[in-house]
């Protein structure tokens, strides 16, 4: 994010796109209903009718895959009425005329074609959001004379990034928060909410294939050689690896003979799962490192008992940037261990059998020494240290020991310099609805279930509220094929097929079904693709399936019919 | 900056705050059952009355805002007598059983009680509303402990925004309730159990709480909620080594008191009898290495079909199981290089072990096809 | 010959078989060929008379009532031809166009009800024959702070009991500096017995729309609500078709009257929660969530509708306002006392001869009300006491009748001003029972927000039980007394805080009832208790 959580509420207007809010982010979605209560305007755009619709100003339901078109629209509109901040663009950013091209042609009245949006929505949103304008009481950000504008937040997750054309999509978010001067103040900002614990540490730390630590690209020399003399070797390697989809397409394809896979589940959570499962079981060795045997545990050829969260010390850094200490509140069980712990006694021994002498640390005596190293390695995590994170802990940027933490990014000035315009272009996603295959799938979470489900569905009363998975179904569609509530359904993708049951009800607009990712008896992941991720992110598209409903009774009768 | 007065101390506070918030705020303890610091004052409790000067009757300090040259005194005679008489109202229709109340020594209502020396109601003592519901295996509903304060109704419309409940009839029989007493499953409730959390008596607990001990016996440490991306700090409340249960602490710094249900009540996993204990060997390897006379074949069932079986295994020390992983990805380094291997770190792992997992994969392995579900 | 029959036909008429009255009254005239122009009425207020039929023939008016089907013929026949037969004097109220034959009717001053029971309600074209919106034309001649201080000088106080100067009320809603603004009409009447709302509002609904759109004008508000009960369906009838045909009219919506003037109202149905009566609980529960009162400050005007500068009068309040407009602030206010002007409705009800809707000026002796108007006593009993002003107010004994009707001098009595409540006891009746009675009232009413009026009132109400069942215990008075004020003072609103009234009136004025009330296995203690006190 980069802006802070507890600015939200303070919000005039806010924008959710591509998430579910009130269930993937429960105590985020406080913030924006305290703001909206407070009199701040919501604008939703989702296809789906999801919790905080229910709180929202202006629900916009484009059609799957075609939001883009109302983003640039409602650009469109803010340059067109003279609603853009001028003065910021003109001292803030750069390329702006390349942008006001890309939406030039882009009329409300053009996306209204393509996202089943009424033209007044559109240009009642694009109001809105470049203004800031509250549904009522007054902005804590007004000077008194009434003509401030307001400020205005977006927050994305998933729903935005799930697509074959995420990054541009992103993109055009950060264009829209240039055009209304809508960054770098506090309560606006461009702000994804990341849906893991410590997915942004994750990120910030190295573990992407294209960075190290601090977001250091790995072929940027002078950065590389750096690090590598930090840890004691002479170079580290300068390609860009593979990313989690990549890689399975590398096991197949013979190149990857090994995985070391710790705190994941790839056979439920990547696309195309049957593909994932083969190229599991084509390698030579798997080890994984869990709290719990998981599907992928199972092709794995030696298990880690690990600690989980409550057992042990650490950091997580959340998604609004904030790095906070982890305390131990239970002991793990048996035998298992931090992951660190294990880690670096494999680092070790893993020397040892490569036959290597060579300085360089694998051993510690606490996670507050290896914060300590990595502080020195990853320069956003300069000033960091355990014992500076006593309390509130800090958000990064924070690059000396006595840099007090970055409230927001791009004050003043963006991290580059000057903001950049991104011209857009028109993309939709890979796979389009056709006679076999009419409905558009999109995942994503319930509530009560967090990922794969290992842990939520051993919680005795979250596994109680949402005991088995679900697809939602418009009536129209259940309709179409005799689907009656709670029956059992077929999903069919091009991939592969699931069974479950079928929620029917107007949460989904026709011609789409909902179905999420935690059931291991109904993965949905069986139904994906990967193959067209986004170019830049390479994110698969998660978000658009093209899938088709088979009622399993229904068939039957048919059949017999026929004879 | 405005400057009032109270029990004759001068206070400075700022526009727009409200009395209750600045006497607390400087150690003037004014007594109050309803309010809370991150929801709108309702003023239903009564407690919270001062005299301002000038004023004829009493006002209600929580919803008071300040304004220069106010002066207030929170515990005159009249006023004093009068919480009292509040209190006593209170205990007439709460019964005090504190000895078997798993909520004595965290009751707000108790405190008062004790403050006020009320150990029984002078008036007649008349249940209005003996309702107890256990439906949910999240928390209880015990409305013979409700004293009607309308925290929890407030925190679940104006913080979460669920509308779960709201009072329902009228008079001494006045209840909160969902929409026709529908069981909370079946409302819009989404079991944040915030309105557990700054329920001031007995009457919405946590299950997990019931019978489990005494307030006093439990030590409380906090962490990091291990789900979402929000970082919401966590405070367990512990007897021995056991969770008994998790709320959310006045100084969270992201959440405040407020969590999600996963947050809340979602950390029971942690210690299912399924959790790994000790490093396993799948024993076809356990075989190939001859940890076992026993040969074994993995079986071809798509997993998603099967179930997994933790007899695939068998248990090795960790010394093995580390040697066996370093010597097996050694090999494999060996044979086909760096890029044979590929290593997912985790999302749910902490920075430094990302951070370790990393280094191991690029400087020990020597590969940058480190990755996680950052996309997923 | 022009003659006009009108018939009453408000709910209290209705109740008292005025429909059966019509439908006999329409067969004869249409049987006998009869030129005569019939006319649905509001009612007159003379309710123990009712069924009321007036006949008008060439402007001389001959009241009837009350006026059975039976009765018709020949009351028809007196008047139409046919020669006197069988019409008994008992029939007649009055055959004076001035009604100075019937005290009841003669001595009242009418001007919120002056056209109640003479003009068809569902016909604007007789409320414009009256003088109808000539006020509101007048007024958007007027700059709105002119009408405002029109209101002001007018010493009109609200009539929903409270008595806060109605232009006072209203300048802070035209200072307030947020908009939009909201315009209520609080006609929530739920005070037991209290009728005077609806009476006015099913004679003379355009009366109460007028002075909606001069308040507007006046304070700058855009829309309106009227809250009425849902239990009153003809009175929201006839308020949904008046608002239509002040639509067409052109009174309501944009541009009123091309004055640039834009208001519109909206009826809400409340769904009969006393509370909803108080302001903040009515605005709750106009914003569809339950009515229960809220703090104030922030009061309507700063926060009020959706947290909109609002403003909250009654009906009676608001149909004052026409009359002031066209006769002027002065004459108003010389109606009433030095700080109250006008007149007040009340339901005269209980032990009294002649019950009804009466009106008269701010000022008038509680005396002249009950014996000149009400005709004193029923069956020839004694007054015992008077109450006022519902469950919120309280009982004024028989000796302190040379009361005035003032908002000050009622309320130093214990009692209340209240919305026009007023119910006679006679000697019959015990004044631990009438307690009993309003308090039970209040505590099946109250929201159950706040303790003291949830249990405060309930343990009141438990000891008021004992007593009156002779089980009194020693110190239930000393602990009334101490509950009355506690409730009183500590309350969050009006409804908790004047609930104690009715208690603390009757303790005052009879306590040796209660103290009689108090038996004792202790029989002395109970004596010196009783001893103590006197």
């Amino acid at each position: 994010m980069t802006n802070a959580i507890h600015e939200i509420q303070d919000a005039d207007c806010i924008l959710i796109t591509g998430s579910n809010t009130g269930e993937s982010h429960p105590v985020l979605s406080y913030e924006v209903i305290r703001a909206v209560k407070k009199g701040a305007s919501l604008i939703v755009i989702d296809p789906r009718k999801i919790g905080m619709t229910e709180h929202a100003t202006l629900h916009l339901q484009p059609k799957p895959g075609q939001d883009i078109y109302l983003f640039m629209a409602m650009a469109h509109v803010i340059i067109r009425e003279g609603w853009a901040d001028m003065a910021f663009i003109e001292e803030r950013t750069e390329e702006f005329e390349a942008f006001q091209q890309s939406v030039l042609e882009i009329t409300p009245e053009v996306a209204a074609l393509a996202t089943g949006i009424p033209v007044a929505q559109i240009e009642k949103a694009a109001r809105l959001y470049a203004l800031g304008e509250r549904q009522n009481g007054v902005s804590i950000y007004a000077n008194g004379d009434g003509q401030a504008r307001g400020h205005s937040s977006i927050l994305y997750a998933m729903g935005i990034t799930q697509r074959s054309n995420g990054t541009e999509l992103v993109h055009m978010l950060a264009n829209l928060a240039m055009l209304g001067g809508q960054i770098g103040k506090p309560s606006t900002g461009v702000n994804p909410l990341r849906g893991q614990s410590n997915v942004q540490g994750a990120c910030d730390l190295g573990g992407l294939p294209d960075v190290l630590p601090g977001y250091q690209k790995v072929f940027d020399e002078p950065k590389r050689k750096a690090v590598a003399q930090k840890w004691g070797v002479d170079d580290l390697p300068a390609e860009v690896g593979l990313t989690v989809v990549e890689m399975s397409k590398a096991m197949s394809a013979g190149r990857i003979h090994a995985m070391y896979v710790m705190g994941e589940n790839p056979l439920m959570s990547d696309p195309d799962s049957t593909h994932v499962e083969k190229a599991f079981r084509s390698l030579d060795f798997v080890v994984a490192q869990d709290i719990f045997l998981n599907e992928t545990g199972l092709l794995a050829h030696v298990i880690l008992p690990a600690a989980s969260s409550l057992e042990k010390d650490g950091t997580f850094t959340n998604t609004e940037r904030r790095v906070q200490l982890l305390n131990p509140i239970l002991t793990p069980p048996g035998e298992a261990k931090p992951d660190w712990e294990i880690i670096s006694a494999l680092a070790e021994k893993f020397e040892e059998k490569m036959g290597r002498h060579r300085n360089v640390k694998w051993t510690y005596t606490s996670t507050a020494e290896i914060m300590d190293e990595a502080a020195t390695v990853a320069p956003i995590y300069g000033g960091i240290s355990h014992r500076r994170l006593q309390g509130d802990g800090l958000q990064w940027p924070c690059p000396t020991p006595d840099h007090p933490g970055t409230q927001y990014l791009h004050a003043g000035k963006f991290s580059r310099g000057l903001g950049k315009f991104f011209p857009i272009e028109v993309n939709l996603p890979y796979e389009q609805p056709d006679e076999e295959y009419p409905l558009i799938l999109t995942t994503g979470r319930v509530l009560y279930h967090y990922h794969s489900g290992t842990m939520t569905r051993r919680s005795e009363g979250l596994d109680w509220r949402v005991p088995r998975g679900y697809v939602e179904v418009n009536p129209t569609d259940a309709e179409a094929i005799g689907l009656l509530d709670g029956g059992q359904v077929k999903i069919i993708s091009r991939r592969g097929e699931v069974r479950t049951q079928a929620r029917i009800g107007d949460r989904v607009p026709p011609g789409v079904v909902f179905l999420s990712f935690h059931w291991k008896e109904a993965p949905a992941n069986i139904l994906t693709h990967d193959i067209k991720l986004d170019p830049i992110a390479k994110i698969p598209e998660y978000k658009a399936t093209t899938v088709r409903l088979e009622n399993p009774k229904l068939k039957r009768t048919k059949k017999a019919k026929a004879r | 900056m405005i400057t009032l007065t109270i029990n004759g101390k001068t206070i400075h506070a700022n526009p727009g705050e409200k009395v209750l918030d600045v006497a607390l705020r400087h150690g003037i303890d004014i007594p109050h059952l309803c309010h809370h610091k991150d929801l709108l004052p309702s003023g239903s409790c009564r407690m919270c009355l001062v005299q301002v000067e000038g004023a004829a009757k009493p006002q209600t300090s929580c919803g008071m805002t300040v304004q220069d040259g106010m002066v207030i005194e929170t515990d005159t005679e009249d006023i004093e007598a009068m919480r009292r008489d509040l209190i006593d109202l209170f205990v007439s229709d709460h019964p005090l059983t504190c000895v078997t109340c798993d909520k004595n020594g965290s009751c707000n209502l108790q405190d008062y009680a004790y403050r006020y020396n009320i150990s029984e109601t002078s008036f007649d003592f008349e249940l209005s509303r003996p309702k107890y519901y256990d439906d949910n295996p999240f928390y209880i509903r015990d409305y013979q402990y409700c004293i009607m304060c309308g925290k929890c109704v407030r925190v679940c419309d104006e913080v979460v925004g669920a509308n779960a409940i709201d009072f329902s009839q009228r008079g001494f029989e006045t209840i909160i309730s969902t929409p026709f007493d529908v069981p909370l499953a079946e409302s819009a409730c989404v079991f944040c159990g915030n309105c557990v959390q700054i329920c001031p008596t007995a009457a919405l607990l946590p299950r997990s709480k019931i019978g489990k001990g005494r307030e006093w016996e439990m030590s409380r440490k906090q962490t990091i909620c291990g789900y979402c991306g929000v970082g919401c700090t966590v405070e367990y409340a512990l007897k021995g080594d056991k969770i008994i249960y998790a709320q959310g602490t006045p100084d969270g710094t992201v959440n405040g008191e407020f969590l999600c249900v996963k947050g809340r009540f979602g950390w029971d996993f942690v210690t299912s009898p399924d959790r790994l204990t000790t490093p396993l060997v799948r024993k076809d390897l356990a075989y190939e290495l001859g940890l076992t006379d026993e040969p074994w074949e993995m079986p071809q069932t798509p997993v998603f079909k099967g179930k997994p079986k933790l007899s695939n295994y068998i248990p090795v020390s960790w010394e093995q199981a580390i040697d066996i992983t370093a010597t097996k990805l050694a090999d494999v380094v060996k044979q086909h290089g760096s890029d044979a291997v590929g290593g997912l770190t985790s999302a749910r792992c902490t920075n430094e072990e990302n951070y370790l997992f990393q280094k191991f994969m690029r400087a020990g392995v020597g590969t940058n096809s480190v990755d996680h579900c950052a996309r997923l | 010959m022009k003659a006009i029959i009108r018939i009453g036909m408000s709910t209290s008429d209705i109740a008292a078989g005025a429909e059966d009255t019509f439908r006999a009254i329409e067969s004869a005239v249409r049987h006998r060929q009869l030129d005569v122009t019939l006319k649905r009425t509001g009612s007159l207020g003379a309710s123990h008379r009712e069924p009321v039929v007036d006949i008008e023939i060439d402007g001389q008016s001959t009241l009837y009532g009350p006026v059975t089907p039976e009765r018709v013929t020949p009351m028809l026949d007196q008047h139409f031809g046919a020669g006197e037969r069988g019409v008994s004097d008992d029939w007649v109220i009055s055959r004076k166009n001035d009604r100075s034959d019937y005290p009841f009717l003669g001595k009242q001053y009418k001007v919120t009800t002056k056209l109640c029971g003479i003009i068809d309600p569902f016909s604007l074209e007789d409320y414009l024959a009256h003088d109808g919106y000539q006020a509101l034309k007048q007024a958007l001649k007027m700059p709105p702070e002119a009408v405002v201080q029109t209101v002001k000088d007018s010493k009109l106080r609200g009539r929903g009991g409270a008595g806060f100067p109605t232009g006072i009320k209203w300048e802070l809603l035209r200072k307030a500096p947020k908009h939009p603004k909201f315009l209520i009409c609080n006609a929530d009447e739920g005070d037991p017995g209290a009728f005077m709302d609806r009476a006015t509002i099913e004679g003379d609904p355009h009366k109460l729309l007028e002075g909606m759109i001069i308040a507007a004008y006046a304070t700058g508000a855009s829309q309106g609500y009227i809250y009425a009960r849902a239990e009153y369906p003809l009175a929201v009838n006839i308020l949904r078709n008046a608002i239509a045909q002040a639509r067409e009219y052109g009174v309501l919506g944009e541009n009123i009257l091309g004055s640039g003037l834009n208001f519109d109202v909206t009826i809400k149905e409340g769904a009969g929660a006393f509370v909803c009566g108080e302001e903040t609980a009515l605005m709750h529960s106009i914003e569809g969530k339950r009515g229960m009162p809220s703090m104030r400050p922030p009061y309507p005007a700063q926060s009020g509708l959706w947290g909109y500068p609002s403003n909250i009068n009654n009906v009676e309040t608001l149909t004052s306002i026409s009359s002031i407009i066209l006769n002027g602030a002065d004459w108003y206010a010389g109606l009433g006392t030095a700080k109250s002007g006008g007149t007040k409705a009340f339901a005269l009800a209980g032990a009294i001869q002649r019950s009804g809707l009466v009106e008269v000026p701010i000022g008038t002796p509680l005396k002249e009300l009950i014996y000149d108007i009400g005709g004193g006593c029923a069956n020839g009993r004694e007054l015992k006491a008077v109450q006022m002003g519902g469950p919120s107010g309280g009982c004024i004994p028989a000796r302190m009748l040379d009361t005035i009707i003032d908002y000050d001098e009622i309320s130093a009595t214990g009692a209340i001003m209240g919305s026009g409540g007023m119910i006679v006891l006679d000697d019959t009746v015990s004044m631990v029972n009438i307690a009993h009675y309003f308090l039970s009232f209040t505590q099946d009413e109250s929201c159950g927000k706040c303790v003291p009026c949830r249990v405060g009132t309930r343990q009141m109400l438990n000891i008021l039980q004992r007593l009156l069942d002779g089980r009194g215990r020693i110190d239930d008075i000393e602990k009334l007394r101490r509950l009355c004020y506690t409730v009183g003072k500590s309350s969050l609103c009006g409804l908790g805080q004047t609930a104690p009234n009715p208690v603390l009136t009757t303790l005052r004025y009879f306590e040796d009832e209660y103290l009689a009330a108090v038996t004792n296995d202790v029989q002395g203690q109970t004596k010196l208790v009783a001893e103590a006190s006197v």
